[in-house]
C-alpha cells in the first residue's frame, strides 16, 4: 500500500510541475518560436522581454493591480471579520453567504458582469477597475483566512490595551495586529498572488491601457508563438514562488532568531 | 460618599434572566474587596462593568465622586489583570509593563524608571528583556500585575488572577499580591470563586449567588455570621440546618429534639434555619449526648471529616485526625457542640 500511494504521490506532483520544467527551458531557449526542447540556450529572449515595453508594462501594471488589490482587500476584509466574528445581529448568516459568494459564481460571469457595469461607469481599462474587481475576488478567501485568525484570538489581550490606556484604533495597530500579524500576512499574500495571476476577468476589463500580464501573454499567444511568451510565464511563476518563499523565510529566520 | 459606588447595576443579555440583578456597592479607597461567588454568578460581569468592557443595562458606577458610565475602558484609568495574563506576546516584559506609560506620553527616561521600580516591587527585574511566554505561570501573573499597576490606576481589578496557578504558586501569590496592596494602598477588587482564598486576602468579602449580592461583610464576620443559607454554605465547610424556634430560647431539631444553642433575644419563633460548623462539633464524654451514625469518613491528613446522621439530620462533623483514629463506618457516636457554635442564619449575633 505504501510504495503505491508514493508512487502516486510522485506522479501527481511531477503532473502539476512539468508545465514549469518545460516553460522554463524554453525561456532560455535559442528557439525563434517555442519549441521542447530548446536547441540551446541564451538570455535573448529575456533582453526581448526587458526592452519591449509593451511586455513590460504588463508587467508594471501587474504589480499596481496586485498592490492595489492587496490594499483595498484586507481594508475592507478587516473590519468585516471583525464585525462577524465579534457581534451578533439579524441577517448575519445572509451576509457570510454574500461575502463569500465571488468563491461560487464562475470567473467568467462575474468579468461578463463587471464589462458590460464598468463600461457605464467609464472604469473599463482603467487601474481602479481591475482593482476593484480584483477585490471582489480576493475578498472571500482573505476574509476566511482573517475570520479564523480573529476567531483563536484572546479578546482579553484588546481588553488589555485598552484598560491599559490604548483607544480601541491604537490596540488594533499595537496589539492585535502584530498578534494576529500572521493570518494578515497570509491573507494578504494570497490577495496579491490571486491578483498577480488572475486572467479572466483582466482579459474582460484591462483592455490595453493596463493590460496586465496574464492577459498580454494572452494576447501574444493569440498572435503567434512569441517565444518571449515563456519568458513572461518564468517570470509570473518566479514572481509567485518568492511572495510564497519570502513569507516562509521570514517565519524560518525568525524562529531561528528567537530559539 | 465612598470611593467606588455601584448603584442598581443590572445587565441582561436579552433574555429575562440577569447576569447582574440589582448590584449596589460601596468600596472605600485603598480597601481590598473580594468578589467571591460560584461561576455564574455575576462576579465577574461586574467586575467587566466597572472595568468599562460591558455596559450595564441600567444603573450607574461612579468613580471618586464622578459617574463614570459613559467613559471608554482606555479613559477609566483602571487597571485589570486577567485570568489568562493577557501578556502582549510580541513585546519584552518591559515593553509590556511600560505600555500603559508609552499610551500616555510619559518621557522615556520616566518610563525606564517607573517600569524598573514596578519591576523591582514584583521581583521580576533580571527578567526585563525576557519574552513572556519563557516565564513561568507565576512570573506573568505578576508582569500582568506589574503592567496594572505601573501608571498607578485609580482602581486594580483582578479577574480570577490565580486559577492557572497551582496550590503552592496560589498561596505565595496571595501573599505576594496582599503585599503588593499594603505597599501601593490602591483600590482592588478582587474575584475568586475560591473562598479560601477570600478569607485570606480580603478587607471585604462581596459574596455574590445568581447575579444578586448575598452579603457583604469582613471575612470572619461572614464566616461566624452568614445571613442567608447560600453564604453559610458557600463560605466554609457547614451544616445549613431546618430548625424551630419553639420560644424561650429553645430550639429543636426534627426527629433529634431540643438542642443547645444560644440564641439571640431578637430571635423569631417559628421555623428557621441554622448553621453549625462542622469543626465545631466534638466528641462527647457522657452517654447522655445526642447520638450520630457515623456514614463515611473522609481523611484530609490533618483532619477527618464524618459524613453521618444526628436521628434523621444529615450532619457532617470534622474531627483532629488524632481524635478519629479508630472510628469506622457503622458505629455510633455521642457529639456535643458549644451552644453558641450554632448561629441562626439571618439574625445579627
Amino acid at each position: 500500500m505504501r510504495p503505491t500511494m508514493i508512487l502516486l504521490g510522485i506522479a501527481v506532483a511531477v503532473f502539476v510541475a512539468l508545465p514549469i520544467f518545460i516553460v522554463l527551458p524554453m525561456s532560455f531557449s535559442t528557439s525563434p518560436s517555442l519549441a521542447f526542447p530548446p536547441p540551446g540556450y541564451w538570455l535573448g529572449h529575456y533582453a526581448h522581454f526587458f526592452r519591449d515595453p509593451t511586455w513590460t508594462g504588463p508587467l508594471i501594471n501587474s504589480f499596481i493591480v496586485a498592490a492595489g488589490t492587496t490594499l483595498l482587500t484586507m481594508l475592507l476584509v478587516t473590519p468585516a471579520a471583525f464585525t462577524m466574528t465579534r457581534h451578533d445581529f439579524r441577517g448575519k448568516s445572509a451576509i457570510n453567504v454574500l461575502l463569500l459568494t465571488p468563491v461560487i459564481v464562475p470567473h467568467i460571469v462575474i468579468a461578463v458582469g463587471y464589462f458590460t457595469y464598468f463600461a457605464k461607469l467609464g472604469l473599463l481599462q482603467t487601474y481602479l477597475g481591475v482593482i476593484l474587481a480584483h477585490t471582489c475576488l480576493t475578498s472571500p478567501l482573505a476574509f476566511l483566512t482573517v475570520s479564523a485568525g480573529l476567531k483563536g484570538l484572546d479578546r482579553n489581550y484588546e481588553r488589555a490595551a485598552q484598560s491599559l490606556g490604548a483607544p480601541p484604533i491604537v490596540a488594533f495597530f499595537v496589539v492585535t495586529l502584530p498578534v494576529l500579524r500572521a493570518a494578515f500576512l497570509v491573507s494578504a499574500l494570497l490577495a496579491f498572488v490571486h491578483s498577480f495571476d488572475e486572467t479572466t476577468v483582466a482579459l474582460f476589463i484591462s483592455g490595453r491601457d493596463v493590460a496586465t500580464l496574464p492577459k498580454r501573454m494572452f494576447d501574444a499567444i493569440r498572435l503567434q508563438a512569441d517565444p518571449v511568451l515563456s519568458v513572461a510565464a518564468t517570470l509570473l511563476f518566479g514572481v509567485v514562488l518568492a511572495v510564497f518563499a519570502a513569507s516562509f523565510l521570514r517565519k524560518f529566520f525568525k524562529a531561528g532568531v528567537s530559539r | 460618599m465612598s470611593y467606588l459606588s455601584l448603584q442598581n447595576l443590572r445587565k441582561d443579555y436579552g433574555g429575562k434572566i440577569f447576569a447582574v440583578d440589582d448590584v449596589s456597592l460601596a468600596i472605600e479607597k485603598g480597601e481590598f474587596v473580594t468578589f467571591l461567588g460560584p461561576s455564574g454568578s455575576g462576579k465577574t460581569t461586574t467586575l467587566m462593568m466597572i472595568a468599562g468592557f460591558e455596559q450595564p443595562t441600567s444603573g450607574h458606577i461612579a468613580l471618586a465622586g464622578r459617574a463614570i458610565d459613559p467613559v471608554p475602558p482606555h479613559k477609566r484609568n483602571i487597571g485589570v489583570v486577567f485570568q489568562n495574563y493577557a501578556l502582549f506576546p510580541h513585546m519584552s516584559v518591559a515593553r509590556n509593563v511600560g505600555f500603559p506609560l508609552r499610551m500616555r506620553g510619559v518621557p522615556k527616561a520616566e518610563i525606564a524608571a517607573r517600569v524598573a521600580r514596578l519591576l523591582a516591587i514584583v521581583e521580576l527585574g533580571a527578567f526585563a528583556d525576557a519574552e513572556p511566554r519563557r516565564l513561568s505561570g507565576g512570573q506573568q501573573q505578576r508582569v500582568a500585575l506589574a503592567r496594572a499597576l505601573v501608571f498607578e490606576p485609580d482602581v486594580l481589578l483582578l479577574d480570577e488572577p490565580l486559577g492557572a496557578l497551582d496550590k503552592n504558586l496560589r498561596e505565595q501569590m496571595q501573599i505576594e499580591i496582599r503585599r503588593i496592596h499594603r505597599e501601593l494602598g490602591v483600590t482592588t477588587i478582587y474575584v475568586t470563586h475560591d473562598q479560601t482564598e477570600a478569607m485570606t486576602m480580603s478587607d471585604r468579602i462581596v459574596v455574590f449567588n445568581g447575579g444578586k449580592v448575598e452579603q457583604v461583610d469582613a471575612p470572619l464576620a461572614l464566616y461566624r455570621r452568614p445571613n442567608t443559607p447560600f453564604v453559610a454554605g458557600f463560605v466554609g465547610d457547614n451544616n445549613v440546618l431546618d430548625a424551630t424556634h419553639a420560644g424561650g430560647g429553645r430550639i429543636e431539631l426534627p426527629g433529634v429534639g431540643p438542642i443547645a444553642a444560644a440564641l439571640p433575644s431578637d430571635c423569631p419563633t417559628g421555623p428557621l434555619k441554622i448553621a453549625l460548623r462542622p469543626e465545631s462539633i466534638r466528641l462527647a464524654a457522657g452517654s447522655d449526648a445526642p447520638a450520630f451514625t457515623v456514614q463515611g469518613i473522609v481523611n484530609y491528613g490533618d483532619s477527618v471529616v464524618l459524613v453521618g446522621a444526628l436521628g434523621t439530620v444529615p450532619l457532617k462533623i470534622r474531627l483532629p485526625a488524632v481524635a478519629a483514629s479508630n472510628l469506622t463506618v457503622g458505629q455510633i457516636l455521642r457529639i456535643e457542640w458549644s451552644p453558641d457554635a450554632v448561629h441562626v442564619i439571618g439574625t445579627a449575633r
